[in-house]
């Protein structure tokens, strides 16, 4: 950048809050995490950010060899901030996990009144849609792409 | 309401004034309101909060948005130009178009800033930025810790 200079005053870590979520917002979260270290605000700012994205496929290499810790720190993310509502939660991770991490990742969105999810997995097996999603008063957006496994709607008298 | 083609006047902080025509000014919603609301026989709009280094920018990136019959090639060839400014001055823009409730500017902004960070190397965020590291070798030590798996 032909202006930048070494010496210039850190004014990006001054930005508000909200500026700093939107600019991380589309970052994959491995990427947001990676950031924590950057300074003690960054690391306020990226565990607190109420949006969450992670692709599988752009993070194959990180996560052969530790699948178990990231599948722990994904649940730990959505229930250590309990009091910030998540505005997005995307995960696409095609049969990385078993239905029942994803209903527990599902619940734990929903109890941070999740706004919009967006879902992308498989699990070799009909799943049924758990019924904390039909209740969830803050949910506006909800896609779901299970590559072609059969969805079981919760039974209709709950409903 | 005044007709079409009338110049309007905005003035900075720093008493500079840049003459606009209403069309590109009104679809500012901030202006439009400004207009509707406080009197506009003079036509001059106070802008308390922006000097005029930045709003020569701010104007000159709403007048190539404006033009008639500018391609997207064009209007990309002229961000990518547009976005060459030190950190400092891409903040003082995106305070601008806050304040102006510009969106659209507000975005090309906040994803200017995201492309300086993205893929690159912690001490290299640090630098560019002028971000300072307030860990001990030990908290750092510890952040790294905490999420091991995304360090490695």
């Amino acid at each position: 950048m032909e202006t930048s200079t070494k010496n210039e005053i850190d004014r990006i870590s001054s930005l508000p809050v909200d500026i700093l979520y939107n600019i991380l917002s589309n970052l994959c979260i491995c990427d947001v995490i990676h950031m924590t270290i950057l300074s003690k605000r960054w690391k306020y700012i990226c565990t607190t950010i109420p949006y969450f994205c992670f692709d599988s496929n752009y993070c194959n290499s990180l996560l052969s060899s530790n699948f178990e810790e990231f599948g722990e720190f994904m649940y730990t993310f959505l229930i250590s901030q309990k009091t910030i509502n998540l505005v997005r939660y995307i995960l696409s991770c095609s049969n990385m996990f078993e239905s029942t991490d994803i209903l527990r990742l599902i619940h734990a969105t929903t109890r941070r009144n999740v706004q919009q999810l967006v879902l992308w997995f498989s699990t070799r097996e009909p799943f049924e849609l758990p019924h904390c999603l039909v209740t969830c008063e803050s949910l506006q957006i909800l896609k779901l792409n299970l590559c072609n496994d059969v969805l079981k709607l919760p039974n209709q008298h709950a409903i | 309401m005044m007709s079409l083609g009338k110049l309007i006047t905005l003035k900075t902080n720093d008493n500079e004034e840049f003459k606009l025509d209403k069309t590109v000014a009104v679809k500012l919603e901030i202006i439009k309101n400004i207009v509707q609301d406080v009197d506009c026989t003079s036509n001059v709009i106070p802008l308390p909060n922006i000097d005029g280094k930045t709003m020569t920018k701010v104007v000159k990136y709403w007048k190539k948005h404006s033009e008639e019959g500018v391609t997207e090639v064009q209007l990309k060839n002229f961000d990518q130009d547009f976005l060459k400014m030190s950190h400092s001055e891409l903040h003082d823009v995106h305070l601008a178009a806050k304040y102006l409730d510009d969106n659209q500017l507000k975005e090309v902004i906040i994803q200017e800033f995201l492309d300086r960070i993205k893929g690159k190397p912690i001490e290299e965020i640090r630098e560019v930025f002028g971000i300072v590291n307030d860990y001990t070798p030990e908290e750092e030590e510890e952040v790294r810790r905490e999420n091991a798996w995304a360090f490695e």
